[in-house]
């Protein structure tokens, strides 16, 4: 396999391609993908002051004209919300300011947190009106795409990198991954990492020859007991419901990143509607992830 | 008029002596503190002195597969290392896309 590695939004990115790709060709479409990264996190970063995320958070309370980019992906966060009924919710930060998380976690983590504020009300997204290119937060309501917004960029840069001449392409930012292009037989082994080990062992393994898979944990990123950064919308708190890791397959990755926040919320119920995997706080794997060799009924 | 009272000065001797007694219980002291822990077996006892066991709990996954609910793009990949259950076997896929092999990504959350 070629890869090539770099850090973009707070965390680790992977492309990787067949060993028989044309290296000019890979480099090329390495170079793509960095380009990728690099515009998105400068759009919607929180942590960034110039971000246009900053920017439309800074003026709510009124209309404000964005980027269709940043429209696209306001919308895409809207409509998770509305399916989801508020499972996956844009309108998070607050609570998540509240808990702790208010700088980039890098520093979140270099000190503990001396005072934690009371849970924050979310489910706000309701209030968030978007015309177009025309976007208007609440008052007291910030945006945060963080999960999402990376998921779609590993989508974008994954298509991008096929575009540039490769014969298929994997984008991976942090566990959140997409396939693009035409995998190799047997598909592209992906581990899922072990959520109670700190050397990150693999508790599973999947062959990915479609799609995308995402996995959100609380025990990744997390500054103390039961504080982490999956918010339950409907406490306001880090999320507490005996599921320490999903991981969600879904054909984009920004799906399978919503899917596997709600996954995680909702336990084994949301086996029924999608294919993922749970990870319990007592060790027990629950999956319906079609076993390698099956036929699986469309 | 009363007299002060004069402290009795230890003579040479004495001092001697007592510096002695310390030293010695210095010395002493580091091989009382060995001599006082139990001490391991040895191949002396050919085995067959009873020793301390040390009981290690041997974490095993329990693994429960559920039926799919839609035609993904993925397969869960049996690679052992804990227990179970379900309607249908797992295996390994041991195509070229090398799922079978090393995993050449992860994922875990971020």
């Amino acid at each position: 396999m070629r890869r090539h590695d770099f850090r973009s939004m707070g965390t680790d990115v992977l492309l990787l391609a067949d060993d028989t790709c044309d290296p000019d060709v890979f480099a090329r479409a390495a170079a793509r993908v960095m380009q990728v990264f690099a515009r998105e996190d400068a759009r919607s970063s929180r942590f960034r002051g110039d971000s246009e995320l900053s920017l439309v958070n800074a003026s709510a309370g009124r209309w404000t004209q964005v980027s269709p980019t940043f429209a696209d992906v306001a919308r895409l966060a809207l409509d998770a919300a509305a399916r989801t009924e508020g499972r996956f919710d844009p309108t998070i930060l607050p609570a998540l300011l509240a808990a702790g998380y208010d700088r980039d976690f890098d520093d979140v983590i270099a000190g503990a947190r001396r005072r934690l504020h009371p849970a924050q009300p979310c489910g706000r997204w309701r209030d968030v009106h978007l015309a177009g290119r025309w976007l208007r937060l609440p008052d007291d309501v910030m945006l945060d795409l963080g999960g999402l917004v990376k998921g779609w960029t590993v989508d974008v840069a994954a298509l991008e990198a096929v575009a540039c001449g490769l014969p298929w392409a994997l984008v991976n930012a942090g566990g959140d991954l997409r396939i693009a292009g035409e995998p190799p037989t047997g598909g592209v082994a992906v581990a899922i990492e072990d959520p109670s080990s700190a050397s990150r062992a693999e508790l599973g393994r999947v062959a990915l020859d479609g799609g995308a898979l995402a996995t959100s944990s609380v025990t990744r990123r997390s500054w103390g007991p039961a504080l982490h950064h999956l918010i339950d919308p409907r406490t306001g708190r880090p999320a507490d419901t005996g599921i320490v890791q999903a991981t969600a397959w879904a054909p984009t990755c920004a799906e399978a990143e919503v899917r596997s926040k709600v996954a995680l919320l909702d336990g084994e119920c949301a086996l029924a509607s999608f294919t993922a995997t749970i990870v319990h706080d007592d060790g027990t794997v629950v999956t319906n992830l079609p076993p390698a060799g099956a036929e699986v009924a469309a | 008029m009363s007299e002060r009272p004069t402290s009795k000065r230890a003579s040479k001797r004495e001092l001697r002596a007592w510096a002695w007694i310390a030293g010695a219980l210095a010395f002493l002291a580091p091989w009382t503190a060995i001599a006082a822990n139990p001490k391991p077996a040895t191949a002396v006892d050919g085995g067959r002195a009873e020793r301390p066991v040390k009981i290690i709990h041997r974490i095993t996954r329990r693994v429960v597969i559920r039926d799919p609910v839609e035609d993904a793009g993925v397969r869960y990949v049996y690679v052992g290392g804990g227990s179970s259950s379900s309607s249908s076997s797992t295996s390994s896929s041991g195509a070229s896309g090398s799922a079978g092999g090393s995993p050449s990504t992860s994922t875990g959350g971020s």
